[in-house]
């Protein structure tokens, strides 16, 4: 804290941390409150189907633990419930097409994910259950902290316009990617004689690999033209940083070995 | 990712289509994120440019004065036509700049070819210099999925000069009288060739026949000589303390404010009454001299003297910590963030040590001594050697600091340490300028000695043998000493307050030693007839032309003392 009036003169602490990590607002203070009644709750709600009071502690620190990681990973959550729905109560068929009611369910899901990650970006602020676990965050330990790079929310709604617009494109391109791999890597029924594999296993194969080509591929295109765009200052700190790595054992050793004279000279 | 490569895996094995579409749809969706992001990120932003309008000017130098508003307008444009959704940009300031209006930080977004402006008014808060680095752009895409950081560079220094204080000198400038001495020429009562009478001798062979008073010798029957008084210029020399332990403290709020503030303020009203001012600024080791002049071109070289005195150089060495470390790191992430980029600045592998923070902060080490070997053009093999030499790397992270314009507070310096304020090499360079000011000097000079002394505790004898030498010699020596907190009156230290916290009893307990070392300095100065003040406020001033005063009269009455 800073100190004020005259003690500025001898204190150390004249100067506010660095940025290297982000520090919960005041404003969410009251929130952590909030939370912690909301949690109560829910434990109380356990409580009344377990009747324990190991349900009770349960209950409060699966409250907790949610309201951490809540603030972040809402997205995250939401997909994981989404999946494990879906998981448990979708029967197994072998089919190599999509149903248009797949179709829908898929860019109805992708909607929610999309808009349900814009709206925490561009109105984390307003968002209570964000407050809520902003103020829960306080008391984790700084390693399980996000890093400053992720406290990058946007206070105000104002953006290009077209960007509003491709929010659609995006999710119906994804689809349809989706769809289109799905398609293009159908079940083979013969994966059996082929391959020794179960018909689905080699399809996972398959798509994986196709997968991991794609992606080898688009990083290797752009880091090629990343890498030809860089500038002098970090071509020369590339080229000595790969230099100290090739040396590193040598330049070491020089340095232990004057340390050592210098020593002995004392 | 690992969600959706999780639930497409599964849906694929498991034959349930519909979660290996959602979870596809995921990963697709991500993937084109991804790729469009570093399009953006790696590409497009490289292709934006910045520049900046102080005052309407977008010259790389030029002139502030503290406490004056600054105008100043931010340009980011693109080379080519690009679509960014948005991005945040903040115009990075020194320290010794705060934001006062509107604001240097903006979101905004870039569409087509246009570029992107926004302005704001910042105030310079203590004398020095200035430097605007560029702006940092902020940029993610809009899901919150991808973050990176540029620096966009717009170097632009500006040296800042202090605004003086006017005080109204009430004296006239313009000749009224014809029997009153020109402008900047003061009647002194000591004899001399001026045109007002002193007194009546007897006569000494060897004076003028025309002095000769014939009336009054025949009167007296005694040949009797006019003695006239002198007509002499007072020649006010400002001492200025621009030691270490005078530039400790945030900006603005530094002892070398207060005497810069001070300096410039007695220059303007001296030289307002025609009398010429001149300047020693003296450090631990250097003393650098203006000589006496009048105009108002002497005037600005004065203030630019003192705008250098109060430029943070190379502070004393201090040890390396880890906040020095993290302050280091964090103003070269904000300044020069792809220099610590893990692509282009690669570490050698190394087992030890396996503790994750320690292991996190050697390679975080690592990579700053290779940063601020390239931004000080180090040779090859200085990042080996400034892994292994803490002091070296401490030098070079305090350099860092304050050329990025932090000023001299923790942890760029330790304010405890003894190296700071080194009162023998201040006194040495002290007494040997005012030596030095007391032999090249006529008499009848106005020294004013603006120094640090609220800290000292030794003995003074060093000081006060100079300034007996200098009173020998019929000059005058008034010294004023910077305060560090303007609401002592309204506080008293014997105040019948209870303090209530620590911080209380530590603020009272600062207080009383400061009211104690001022009035032993009181003490021991006026014996000598030194008027003593503590403030930079008008009456400190008044208080050194109340001494001008009477040094142009010649009369040896004491002025008013606070």
């Amino acid at each position: 804290m800073k100190p004020d009036g005259i003690l500025k003169r001898i204190s150390d602490s004249n100067r506010d941390a660095p940025a290297m990590s982000h520090r919960a607002s005041d404003e969410t203070s009251p929130a952590f409150f909030y939370g912690i009644a909301i949690a109560a709750g829910a434990a109380a709600s356990v409580t009344m189907f377990s009747r324990g009071g190991a349900g009770l502690l349960l209950g409060f620190a699966a409250g907790l633990a949610a309201l951490a990681i809540l603030r972040l990973w809402t997205v995250g959550i939401l997909l994981l419930v989404i999946q494990g729905a879906l998981f448990a109560g979708q029967p197994q068929r072998l089919i190599d097409h999509v149903s248009l009611l797949d179709l829908i369910t898929a860019a109805g899901v992708m909607t929610l994910l999309v808009a349900g990650s814009r709206f925490l970006m561009i109105a984390r602020g307003l968002s209570p259950i964000v407050n809520l676990s902003e103020a829960t965050r306080r008391f984790l330990p700084g390693n399980l902290r996000a890093s400053a790079e992720q406290e990058f929310t946007r206070h105000t709604a104002d953006f290009g316009i077209a960007e509003r617009s491709t929010a659609v494109l995006r999710i119906v391109l994804a689809v349809a990617g989706a769809a289109l791999l799905l398609r293009v890597i159908p079940v083979d029924p013969g994966a059996l004689d082929d391959a020794w594999l179960i018909p689905s296993g080699l399809r996972l194969i398959s798509l994986a690999v196709l997968l991991l080509s794609i992606f080898l591929v688009t990083d290797l295109l752009i880091e090629t033209v990343t890498w030809r765009s860089l500038s002098v200052r970090e071509a020369r700190v590339f080229l000595r940083s790969v230099l100290t790595v090739w040396c590193d054992r040598e330049l070491r050793a020089v340095m232990y070995q004057e340390m050592k004279q210098r020593r002995n000279r004392r | 990712m690992l969600l959706g490569t999780v639930g497409a895996g599964l849906g694929v094995f498991n034959a349930q289509e519909l979660l290996a579409l959602v979870s596809l749809s995921v990963l697709v969706w991500l993937f084109f994120e991804w790729v469009q992001f570093r399009w953006r990120a790696d590409v497009q932003l490289r292709g934006l440019s910045c520049e900046r309008l102080v005052n309407g000017i977008s010259s790389p130098t030029g002139r502030f004065w503290t406490r004056r508003l600054v105008r100043i307008t931010v340009r980011v444009s693109p080379d080519s036509s690009m679509r960014i959704p948005w991005l945040r940009l903040e115009d990075v300031l020194p320290e010794n700049m705060e934001c006062s209006d509107g604001a240097n930080i903006v979101d905004g977004y870039l569409q087509g070819a246009d570029p992107f402006e926004f302005s704001y008014t910042a105030t310079p808060r203590g004398a020095g210099s200035a430097i605007l680095p560029g702006v940092t752009v902020r940029f993610g895409d809009l899901q919150g999925l991808f973050f990176i950081q540029r620096f966009l560079p717009a170097r632009q220094s500006f040296r800042v000069l202090p605004t003086c204080i006017g005080i109204d000198t009430a004296h006239p400038t313009t000749k009224q009288v014809n029997s009153l001495p020109p402008p900047g020429i003061h009647r002194m009562q000591r004899a001399g060739m001026g045109s007002e009478l002193l007194e009546l001798r007897e006569y000494v062979p060897g004076d003028p026949p025309k002095s000769i008073a014939w009336k009054v010798s025949a009167k007296r029957d005694v040949l009797m000589t006019r003695q006239y008084e002198s007509e002499v210029p007072v020649r006010t020399t400002l001492f200025v303390d621009a030691s270490f332990g005078t530039k400790l403290g945030a900006f603005g709020l530094r002892p070398i404010d207060q005497i810069i503030l001070l300096a410039g303020s007695i220059a303007r009203s001296t030289m307002s009454l025609r009398d010429p001012v001149g300047l020693v600024c003296f450090d631990n080791a250097h003393t650098m001299a203006v000589p006496s002049g009048l105009g108002e071109r002497h005037f600005y070289r004065i203030l630019d003297q003192l705008t250098e005195c109060a430029v943070p150089t190379q502070p004393p060495l201090a040890r390396l910590t880890t906040p020095l470390l993290e302050h280091t790191w964090a103003t070269l992430q904000d300044r020069q963030p792809e220099l610590l980029l893990p692509r282009v600045n690669q570490l050698p592998f190394r087992l030890f040590p396996i503790r994750p923070f320690l292991r996190n902060l050697n390679q975080r080490r690592a990579r700053l001594t290779a940063a601020l070997t390239e931004v000080y053009g180090l040779p090859a093999d200085a990042p080996s050697q400034l892994e292994q030499d803490d002091l070296r790397l401490a030098a070079l992270c305090q350099r860092y600091l304050t050329e990025s314009g932090l000023a001299w507070t923790w942890p760029v310096v330790e304010r405890r340490g003894r190296e700071v304020h080194d009162w023998d090499a201040r006194f040495d360079t002290l007494t040997a300028a005012l030596t030095s000011a007391v032999a090249h000097g006529r008499d009848n000079e106005l020294f004013v000695l603006l120094l640090d002394l609220v800290d000292y505790t030794g003995s003074l004898e060093r000081l006060k043998q100079v300034i007996r030498l200098a009173r020998a010699r019929h000059h005058r020596v008034v010294v004023i000493c910077p305060w560090p907190d303007e609401t002592l009156k309204a506080k008293p230290a014997d105040s019948p307050e209870k303090p209530d916290t620590v911080e209380d009893l530590v603020e009272r307990a600062e207080r009383t030693r400061l009211v104690a070392a001022a009035e032993r300095l009181k003490r021991e100065l006026r014996r000598l007839g030194v008027p003593v003040a503590f403030a930079a406020d008008r009456r400190a001033i008044q208080l050194t032309l109340i001494e001008a005063d009477l040094a142009r009269s010649g009369r040896s009455t004491a002025g008013v003392r606070r």
